[in-house]
């Protein structure tokens, strides 16, 4: 493919280690402009280190970087804005001072910077606290300052890490709107998260990447048109081991009475409920297409059950050779 | 690049000279120069009682000659002997009614002095042959012995005279010997000599303050950057600057804004002392004293001071900053400090020897090298003699060019460290990030 259309984002073929870890191994990936594109994976995949590297904070050992057209990284970065992980603030600052003092940074006028700065949190619901410092506003509220703070000067690329993790539901909907509200003003977002159901949502495409490595990418239509199995969702009691066994059932996992079956392709799933009302009491059968969760067991384990903790770490079970993703190299 | 350098300086500005030890900074050189002159002076013009002491003369005829000699030499004003600033009076034994019994007379004059009307009391003591053999000295303040050695002197000098009279007819000749040789010291200067005073006691040790002054300014600037550089990483917020900011340039950002601050803080200082010179009335020894530093401080030398002072302060900054960037805590921090901190102390523990020996080569070869150069150099340049201009130029140009270094290397390492979390790197890691290219 060539890539004659401009793009938000290329990177070609890049690689990070930090001692004997490789964080990003080999890494390429073209982001068109005017996307949400999600990065996903578990924790300890490689997306904050991608992420790193596209804003500069961290210089890839290996590749190239090319961000809105640019090798070089002075170049973008009033064009860009990044919304880390872990977000700090001058606590003691005023909020109004602390958002005109990263826009002023990015290269606005101070006096454009305070009065941009003002209407966004107007907008945001946080205009009567422009005089406050930065501690006296609540954790949510803090939230907010921050993501004004990464699209005070209007950049055309916005790198969120992670947005949605610590927020209240409130805010998952304001970040998801504000999301939604700047990619019809054309501008690119691109996001991680290891909350499937948040890039299902929200995301036009998105690059899977796992231990480092990218395991699949593109527009999410065409992943799911292509995913190879469909999982069948079933909710039955009694003895079910049997349905393991049956000749066309590629893979089960088993969580209690919820089963959750992959069959081979071309099996039409009427099949396998014919199989087990036969055997065991049926509460629930339903077909659906394949979350972005199941594409992605599929494409780096198939063989394995994964869960995923209340911290977003992805534990598998079912031991094989090597232990639970993302913590070896 | 510079845009965004001045933006980060701005802010660390502002940040700096609102918080409470940019506050005790700017108010410290006063307060020690308002504590150190003014108190003194204050001292100086009130009115005090005159501290009076008496003679009790066993031999019967020194005490009225000696005390006229005493009035002769320390010179009086309406019956007040002036002596090392203090006023004191002489009281006449009648005059304090004694009992005429010496064990009476001795608790009579303890009981006066414990309850204020006497200073001190001397006695003269007489041997059987009635000459004068001895003299005791009771005080209520044995750190002042200036009148106890005069009255010393003088009454040596009645008893020798006394001594000798019989054997040299001679008076005046008897009186010539006695004399002596006076010793007169003079201050030699460039516009020739003058008499030694006050002021050039205080210039010859000015010096000593203008390096410790560098240093207290160097230590809790720098520590504020390191603090604030720590506060900075564990609070995470440096992540989103540097999607802003190159870390030099946010690294520059910092040390251009604190040394503004610097700038202000000696300003400050400069504009105090002036005040507080101008406030101190004419005439007395603070006034000379203050003449002195001024003097030592003027001209060139607030260049020099101004130059070195920035230099230091970013020399040192940088291994502070490179220190804050791979520490999580203060704890951490300081552990890693300690080899500076020793080298820091070095040219405090100097300065006295380079103050009183400028010229040595020890000093000399000391003052080129980068670490100590600051502290040297303001120890030399005021010192007599004065280090020669070649000496400061070469001095200068060898700091600007190890403080650029530093702070290049504290950027490199700043860069990797400040986004490490967990464990602090080892000193080779460091030294080895510090030395890569970027």
């Amino acid at each position: 493919m060539t890539a004659t259309a401009p793009a938000a984002l290329q990177l070609d073929q890049v690689y990070k280690a930090f001692g004997d870890h490789l964080a990003v191994d080999g890494v390429s990936v073209r982001i068109p402009l005017g996307m949400v594109y999600g990065f996903i994976g578990p924790n300890g995949a490689g997306k904050t280190t991608t992420l790193r590297m596209i804003v500069d904070i961290i210089r890839p050992d290996r590749g190239t970087v090319t961000v809105l057209g640019e090798t070089d990284p002075a170049a973008i970065r009033s064009r860009i804005g990044y919304l880390p992980e872990e977000r700090g603030m001058y606590v003691k600052m005023r909020t109004l001072e602390f958002v005109t003092y990263l826009g002023a940074l990015k290269g606005m006028t101070m006096s454009d910077a305070r009065r941009r700065g003002a209407e966004l949190m107007q907008q945001l619901g946080l205009g009567d606290w422009q005089a406050a410092t930065v501690d006296a506003l609540s954790k949510g509220m803090q939230q907010k300052l921050q993501f004004i703070a990464t699209l005070v000067h209007d950049p055309e690329l916005l790198i969120l890490d992670e947005p949605f993790s610590g927020l209240d539901p409130v805010n998952v909907e304001v970040m998801t709107e504000a999301i939604l509200a700047l990619r019809r003003r054309g501008r690119t977002v691109i996001f991680s998260t290891h909350m499937m159901d948040h890039a299902e949502r929200l995301c036009d495409a998105i690059l899977m990447i796992h231990r480092g490595q990218k395991v699949l990418d593109g527009p999410l239509s065409d992943i799911k048109a292509h995913a190879p199995h469909r999982a069948i969702r079933l909710t039955c009691y009694g003895e079910k081991d049997f349905v393991r066994d049956l000749p066309y059932v590629a893979r089960v996992r088993a969580y209690g009475n919820d089963l959750e079956v992959f069959v081979q392709p071309g099996t039409p799933p009427q099949r396998l409920l014919r199989d087990v009302v036969d055997r065991v009491e049926v509460s629930r059968f339903d077909v659906s297409d394949p979350s972005l969760y199941d594409i992605f067991l599929e494409q780096v384990a198939p063989e394995r059950t994964h869960r995923i903790e209340a911290d977003g770490s992805w534990v598998s079970t079912e031991a094989g050779p090597a232990g639970p993703p993302g913590v070896e190299p | 690049m510079i845009r965004r350098i001045l933006q980060v300086a701005r802010r660390e500005y502002l940040a700096y000279v609102r918080t409470k030890t940019f506050l005790l900074g700017v108010l410290m050189l006063p307060l020690i120069l308002a504590m150190a002159f003014g108190l003194p002076a204050i001292m100086e013009s009130m009115p005090k009682p005159p501290k009076a002491f008496t003679v009790i003369d066993e031999t019967g005829r020194h005490a009225e000659a000696l005390v006229d000699s005493v009035r002769a030499e320390a010179g009086v004003a309406g019956g007040i002997i002036r002596i090392e600033m203090r006023d004191h009076v002489y009281l006449t034994p009648a005059q304090l009614e004694l009992p005429r019994d010496p064990a009476a007379r001795d608790a009579a004059l303890q009981a006066q002095a414990i309850g204020g009307k006497l200073f001190a009391w001397f006695v003269i003591r007489a041997d059987s042959t009635g000459r004068a053999s001895g003299l005791d000295f009771y005080t209520m303040d044995v750190s002042s012995q200036r009148l106890a050695q005069m009255v010393r002197r003088l009454l040596n000098r009645m008893v020798m005279i006394e001594d000798l009279s019989p054997h040299v007819g001679d008076a005046a000749f008897l009186e010539r010997a006695l004399s002596g040789v006076a010793l007169n010291t003079h201050a030699v200067t460039a516009e020739g000599e003058e008499e030694a005073t006050v002021a050039h006691a205080a210039r010859a040790y000015a010096p000593l303050a203008f390096v410790y002054l560098l240093w207290i300014a160097i230590l809790t600037m720098s520590s504020y950057l390191m603090t604030s550089t720590i506060e900075e990483k564990s609070s995470r917020i440096v992540e989103i600057l540097l999607s802003s900011v190159s870390p030099f340039e946010f690294l520059m950002g910092k040390l251009v804004g604190l040394s503004g601050a610097g700038l202000t803080q000696l300003a400050a200082w400069g504009i105090a002392g002036v005040l507080i010179s101008s406030a101190i009335p004419g005439g007395g020894a603070t006034r000379e004293i203050l003449s002195g530093l001024a003097g030592a401080f003027s001209g060139a030398n607030v260049f020099w001071f101004a130059l070195f002072f920035l230099l230091g302060f970013l020399f040192y900054a940088s291994f502070y900053i490179g220190v804050g960037s791979v520490c999580n805590t203060l704890r951490e921090a300081q552990n890693l400090l300690q080899p500076v901190m020793i080298v820091m102390m070095i040219p405090l523990f100097l300065m006295v020897y380079v103050t009183n020996n400028p010229d040595t080569i020890f000093a000399v070869i000391g003052s080129f090298f980068p670490p100590f150069t600051p502290f040297l150099m303001m120890n030399r340049i005021p010192a007599t003699p004065p280090a020669p201009l070649w000496q400061i130029l070469l001095a200068a140009v060898l700091m600007i060019v190890s403080t650029w270094a530093a702070v290049r290397a504290s950027a490199k390492v700043f860069r990797i460290g400040v986004l490490m979390y967990g464990k602090r790197p080892t000193l080779p890691e460091i030294l080895r990030w510090a030395r890569q290219r970027s």
